[in-house]
């Protein structure tokens, strides 16, 4: 990237911190590709003498849940005082399933929130009811930049459902999917 | 998220929950300030936060150990963000004020740093065009048209001063 193009990527960044539009700074770094250090020197020198940005929600969640050692969406959960009980049904209720799935739909909500499922087989109506219920973006907390696990790998950490492990030596019946499996393990597009 | 265009607001409301003693509230109104910082001279997102998360401890530390400040806080953050980092990549050269239990007659080690976070000090000693457009741009986010209104002033001049003091300011930042 020429050097005309790093000076554009901190101009644009300078107008929207100023601004106070909170530009996400991994898009700024993501853009300007191999020069991706020059442009993070640029812009940190300037982050440390200009005025002190308020802290949004999403990062006080994350680096909160880093330091006390838990997932994002748990230390979300655990900073509105909300049981996984109390979430479920919220979730139950504003996707419109059936209460017989309230199993399943607790056993989804717990791999989601133990970051045992990849984040690209959720569908959006479930981003949608967490933000809904959290009152920031979820999703935004966990996809970041990093390679994601494969979806179907994510799938398979869970080995025991509410219905037990399955019997040594048997084979497993294979479940048909149902509604949550749509919701929270589809394939990743 | 706003920014106030100076920092003396923040100094204000900073120096109201210190003396509160509301420390985790303080530290957590950094971590938007201290993860940008992080995400932008560390190489990857799991990094920059955990750097982001050894600065926030650290600052958590020394306000539980009863250390006091003679300077604003966020020249303590700033400075304590640039010793984390550097110990993160280059640990054999990083020299960090050593913490331990606060001695109420001992200076304030972060005292000789201040200026370096204050873009009041930066800008004092531009030339008075560049001075304003610097303020303006940086302080208020304006746009270079914005600035040329604002200052009742052509658009050319505004885009000649901003390179200028730009160049000069980032000088001044590298020799910290």
């Amino acid at each position: 990237m020429s050097t005309e193009s790093v000076d554009r990527l901190f101009e644009e960044f300078v107008s929207a911190y100023g601004q106070g539009r909170n530009p996400d700074l991994r898009d700024y770094l993501d853009r300007a590709g191999s020069a991706r250090a020059e442009l993070g020197r640029m812009i940190d020198r300037y982050l440390a003498i200009a005025p002190i940005a308020e802290t949004d929600d999403e990062t006080l969640v994350l680096l909160s849940a880093r330091i006390a050692g838990r997932t994002p969406i748990a230390e979300a959960r655990e900073r509105r005082n909300l049981t996984v009980t109390a979430v479920v049904e919220r979730l139950r209720e504003v996707l419109g399933l059936a209460t017989s799935l309230t199993d399943r739909l607790q056993d989804a909500y717990e791999d989601l929130e133990r970051d045992w499922l990849d984040p690209r087989g959720v569908r959006q109506p479930v981003w949608a009811a967490l933000e809904g219920i959290f009152g920031f973006n979820v999703r935004k907390l966990v996809t970041g930049p990093e390679p994601e696990p494969l979806a179907w790998e994510a799938v398979l950490l869970r080995r025991e459902t509410r219905e037990g492990p399955a019997s040594p030596g048997t084979a497993a019946e294979p479940r048909p999917r149902d509604e949550v499996d749509e919701l929270f393990r589809s394939i990743p597009e | 998220m706003s920014t106030t265009g100076s920092n003396d607001e923040r100094d204000l409301a900073d120096a109201r929950l210190l003396g509160a003693g509301d420390h985790n509230a303080l530290v957590e109104s950094y971590y938007g300030h201290i993860v940008r910082r992080c995400r932008a001279r560390t190489r990857n997102e799991p990094e920059a936060l955990e750097v982001a998360a050894e600065v926030a401890i650290r600052l958590l530390d020394e306000l539980k150990r009863g250390r006091t400040y003679t300077v604003p806080y966020r020249v303590v953050v700033n400075k304590v963000i640039d010793w984390k980092r550097n110990e993160h990549y280059a640990p054999a050269k990083a020299k960090e004020v050593e913490l331990g239990e606060h001695d109420a007659q001992a200076d304030d080690p972060y005292v000789e740093f201040e200026a370096d976070y204050d873009l009041a000090v930066l800008l004092e000693d531009l030339p008075p065009r560049e001075y304003d457009v610097a303020s303006l741009r940086l302080l208020e986010g304006l746009e270079p048209q914005d600035i040329a209104d604002r200052l009742g002033i052509d658009r050319n001049t505004v885009d000649q001063a901003w390179h200028r003091a730009k160049r000069k300011l980032l000088e001044k930042l590298d020799e910290y």
